[in-house]
C-alpha cells in the first residue's frame, strides 16, 4: 500500500524510489522511543522555566521574615498616623492660644456683607448723579 | 473534528489558561504532550540531536514567555511548532560551519543514526548533507512529519510555492545521488 504523506496528490514526480528514500529518512529522522529520554528532557526544558520564571522580592526572604516585615510596616503606618493626628492638635491649640477661641471670633455674615454692598451703591451712585 | 480531537483540543485549552494564569505544572503538562512533535520539527530543520533538543528547549522557553501573547482559541501545537522551527533555524544560522567529524559522530550515537551499517542509509545522510538547509528541512518536514506545503512555508517563513519547488529539487537530488549508489552496489 502506498502511504502518501503531507499534500503529496498533487506531487506526480513522486515514484517508487521516493517511498525508499521517505522509508529511510523515516529511520534516519525517527524521534527517540525511550520514554525516560521524555522525561528527561521535560525536566530539563522545566529546569529553564524555573530560572526564567521572575521570582517575587519577598520570596528570597524565608516566611517569618516577610510576617516580621508585614507586622513592622503596619506598626509604622499606625505610629505615622498617630503622630500626624496629635500634631495637628497641638498646632490648634497653639493657635487658640494667639488669637483666642473660635467661639469669641467676629462672624462676618453674608446678610452684613449685602447691606454695606447696598450702602456703597447708593453711595457711588447718590456721586454719579449729584456732581 | 472527532470527539476524541475535540476532547484533546478542551484539555489543551484549559492547560493554556492555566499556564497563562502562573500555574507552572499546567507548562509541565504541555510540555509533555508536545516535546515529541516539536523535538521532530526541529529535527528536520538542524543536523545534530543534540542541536534538536537545544532548539526544542529554546522554544519552549521563548513560548513561556509569550504566553500571556497567546490566544487561548487558537492552536497551541500550530504556534510553538512555529517558534521551535524559528529557535531551529536560529541554531543552524549560528552553527553554519561543522566539520565533517563532528557529523559523523554524532550520527553514530544511538538516537540518531540506528542503522548506520545500512548503505542506503549512510549514503542518504552523505546526500542530505548535499542538500541546502531549506531543501533538507522541507523534505523531512514533507515526507517524514508529513506536514503541508503551505504549513513548511509558515515555519521556515517562506512562501508555500517555494516548499513546494524545494521540495521538488530536494526529491531529484537524492534520487539522483541513490541512483548513483544502486549502480556502484
Amino acid at each position: 500500500m502506498k502511504i502518501v504523506r503531507g499534500d503529496d496528490r498533487d506531487m506526480p514526480d513522486r515514484d517508487m524510489r521516493d517511498e525508499e528514500i521517505t522509508a529511510a529518512l523515516r529511520e534516519l529522522y525517527a524521534t527517540p522511543a525511550d520514554d525516560s529520554y521524555w522525561t528527561t528532557l521535560e525536566r530539563r526544558i522545566m529546569q529553564a522555566v524555573g530560572v526564567e520564571r521572575p521570582r517575587e522580592w519577598w520570596s528570597h526572604f524565608p516566611g517569618w521574615v516577610r510576617l516580621g516585615v508585614s507586622a513592622a510596616a503596619a506598626a509604622a503606618l499606625v505610629a505615622a498616623l498617630a503622630s500626624w493626628h496629635t500634631r495637628d492638635s497641638q498646632q490648634r491649640m497653639a493657635a487658640d492660644r494667639l488669637i483666642g477661641p473660635a467661639s469669641e471670633m467676629p462672624l462676618l455674615t453674608e446678610s452684613d456683607r449685602g447691606e454695606r454692598n447696598k450702602e456703597r451703591e447708593a453711595t457711588l451712585r447718590y456721586l454719579i448723579t449729584h456732581d | 473534528m472527532s470527539e476524541a480531537e475535540r476532547a484533546v483540543r478542551e484539555r489543551e485549552h484549559l492547560l493554556v489558561v492555566a499556564a497563562q494564569s502562573g500555574e507552572t505544572e499546567a507548562f509541565a503538562s504541555l510540555v509533555r504532550l508536545h516535546q515529541r512533535r516539536a523535538y521532530a520539527v526541529a529535527r528536520s530543520i538542524v543536523l545534530t540531536h543534540e542541536d534538536a533538543e537545544d532548539a526544542v528547549q529554546e522554544g519552549f522557553l521563548h513560548a513561556y514567555r509569550a504566553l500571556h501573547r497567546f490566544l487561548p482559541d487558537q492552536a497551541f501545537g500550530a504556534w510553538l511548532h512555529r517558534i521551535v522551527a524559528n529557535a531551529a533555524l536560529d541554531i543552524t544560522r549560528r552553527r553554519k560551519v561543522r566539520d565533517a567529524d563532528s557529523l559523523t559522530d554524532t550520527l553514530a550515537s544511538p538516537f540518531r543514526d540506528p542503522g548506520e551499517s545500512d548503505e542506503l542509509r549512510r549514503r542518504l545522510t552523505s546526500a542530505l548533507d548535499l542538500l541546502g538547509e531549506r531543501q533538507r528541512s522541507v523534505i523531512v518536514l514533507h515526507d517524514v512529519q508529513g506536514y503541508k506545503h503551505a504549513e513548511i512555508g509558515r515555519m521556515l517563513g517562506i512562501p508555500e510555492g517555494t516548499a513546494r519547488s524545494d521540495l521538488h529539487h530536494a526529491r531529484a537530488r537524492l534520487r539522483q545521488a541513490l541512483g548513483a549508489i544502486r549502480s556502484q552496489l
